[in-house]
């Protein structure tokens, strides 16, 4: 028995020095390296060809309530960033989305190659070209998924229309991108009534993108080609449905209406905001008055004629 | 020949109704553009329709208020307070005559005259209409026309939907009002007495001729009204004698 014992602890021993604790450090704790300098809000530098300040500030808070929340800083960023000081040729590091997002399997309902096709017809890449980027848009650290899974479509609104009016509701930075001093959004849609509810209520994209994208559309159209007739919106076949409800429950809309599917998510577009069984039960209380109505007319003509033929 | 016509529809009344009546055919023509609108076959334009559509509704309002305060002025509104007693049958008796007696050429059931213009039913219905479902209509409205003030959530609902339904809802059986209104006007002394007496003033009312006296319903004056008036007169001519 003794010797069973001693066998037993000399193999628990030994494998403990064989297999030493090898357990990965989390994403969250190698990034944590990352974050002692990066999670500082005012750090940054000034881009040398543009005198541009560029963030290099990380928020963890953001990050970790992200997309990409799992991963390591250097599952995107080059390795070579665990050394510090940085090396400087690290500057030109050239990230692109695609590079993990367009063959992983996981990722094919996302449509990322239609979207890269998209964005290179959209009105951005046309006049910026390689200067534009998704990053220009999309924050990678603190993306979040939106219009598939929220359900609350003024959330969504918000979130999405917030990535435009990072630049567009800043006629500085409009300049230093296009060079122009453009009209602000209030004047550029002073067309629009009610322009505070329409902007709470759809995203901009809903009438600046081309609507027959496969996932959300990225074809960011020029002035000119965007969405001006209100009925495109404000009718049965809203393009609202393929676009800011696309994700809604598709069959239950069609078949209970617009209301029914949407009126939890606190929308309500005229026009497309229709019931389906008080439609109904209106044409049928419509028709039967008609019906009963005409009857009655007839009837009492014929009886009417009845009296002058009596006389 | 002598007309036994009274006048029965002063001229504000008659303007109120023909304006009221015009507004009403914009407001249901835009509205139903707006509510079935699509791109295919509009026939008016989306924001034209809502321009005249907020424009009609904002002219009804004023339209309305005016109705009210020369109601009660002029002591109209009397016309719209129904009489208790007998309420029921007397509606069961207006809806018969509507059923059933009106293809036999019978009288109207209930006389009309410059002090009782209404029938029960038309009472009824008016009052509804102007006392309850055009302040709905008129409330819900502006309370569109101004979506940022509407409560956000009812129930978890929507208020800007809920507003909307209750407005669409109150505007269905506005139509369906008015089709009724327009039919039963033809049921006057002739097909277009009705219309005539709305245009001049002027309305011969319903008498009853064909009625024997037992079947005349007792629609001017209650039981208790005539019993009344029968004291004071007795009382008079004693005081006179």
């Amino acid at each position: 028995m003794k010797k069973f014992i001693f066998t037993l602890n000399a193999v628990i021993i030994l494998s403990l020095h064989i297999f030493p604790n090898s357990k990965k450090p989390s994403a969250e704790e190698f990034n944590q390296q990352c974050f002692r300098c990066h999670s500082m809000a005012t750090l940054g530098y000034k881009d040398e060809s543009s005198g541009i300040i560029k963030s290099l500030a990380v928020l963890p808070h953001d990050f970790y309530n992200s997309n990409h929340k799992e991963l390591e800083c250097i599952d995107c960023h080059s390795r070579d960033f665990t050394t510090f000081p940085h090396p400087a040729k690290l500057k030109t590091e050239n990230l692109y989305c695609l590079y993990c997002h367009k063959d992983e399997p996981k990722f094919q309902k996302y449509h990322f190659q239609s979207i890269e096709s998209e964005f290179k017809q959209s009105v951005h890449y046309k006049k910026m070209g390689d200067k534009f980027t998704c990053f220009d848009c999309h924050d990678p650290h603190s993306f979040k998924i939106n219009a598939r899974v929220n359900r609350d479509v003024k959330e969504t609104v918000l979130y999405d229309n917030h990535i435009c009016l990072k630049c567009h509701d800043n006629t500085s930075t409009i300049k230093d991108l296009s060079g122009q001093l453009l009209p602000t959004l209030n004047v550029s849609h002073s067309w629009l009534p009610h322009i505070d509810l329409h902007w709470k209520s759809v995203r901009c994209i809903d009438c600046h993108t081309s609507p027959n994208a496969p996932g959300v559309s990225h074809l960011i159209l020029p002035k000119d080609q965007a969405v001006k007739n209100c009925v495109e919106c404000h009718s049965k076949n809203s393009i609202l449905l393929q676009s800011l409800y696309k994700f809604q429950t598709k069959q239950e809309r069609d078949r209970e209406g617009f209301i029914n599917a949407v009126i939890l998510n606190n929308s309500y577009v005229i026009g497309a905001t229709r019931n389906y069984y008080l439609n109904l039960l209106s044409f049928i209380i419509f028709g039967i008055v008609l019906v009963a109505l005409s009857v009655h007319g007839i009837l009492r003509w014929k009886s009417h004629k009845g009296n002058l033929d009596e006389k | 020949m002598k007309s036994n016509k009274e006048y029965f529809y002063p001229l504000w009344l008659r303007i109120w109704h023909w304006f009221n009546a015009l507004l009403f055919l914009l407001l249901i023509f835009t509205g139903v553009n707006m509510q079935y609108a699509n791109t295919k076959s509009p026939i008016i334009e989306f924001h034209s329709a809502v321009t005249l559509h907020n424009v009609s509704g904002i002219t009804l309002t004023i339209n309305y208020l005016f109705f009210i305060i020369l109601n009660f002025v002029s002591g109209n509104y009397k016309q719209y307070v129904p009489k208790l007693n007998n309420f029921v049958s007397n509606l069961v008796l207006q809806a018969k005559y509507y059923l059933n007696g009106i293809f036999k050429n019978q009288d109207h059931p209930f006389e009309t005259s410059k002090e009782q213009k209404f029938n029960p039913l038309q009472q009824i219905t008016y009052l509804q209409i102007m006392y309850t479902v055009l302040p709905i209509m008129v409330i819900t409205g502006w309370a569109l026309l101004f979506p940022e003030v509407l409560i956000k959530q009812i129930f978890g609902i929507s208020g800007l939907t809920l507003t909307d339904i209750v407005h669409t809802i109150g505007a269905f059986f506005l139509s369906v009002f008015m089709i009724g209104h327009i039919y039963l006007a033809t049921t006057g002394n002739t097909v277009v007495s009705n219309f005539k007496a709305m245009v001049t003033g002027l309305s011969a009312g319903h008498s009853h001729q064909k009625f024997a006296e037992s079947d005349k319903a007792d629609w001017h004056l209650s039981h208790e009204e005539e019993a009344e008036i029968q004291i004071h007169s007795i009382e008079e001519v004693s005081n006179e004698n």
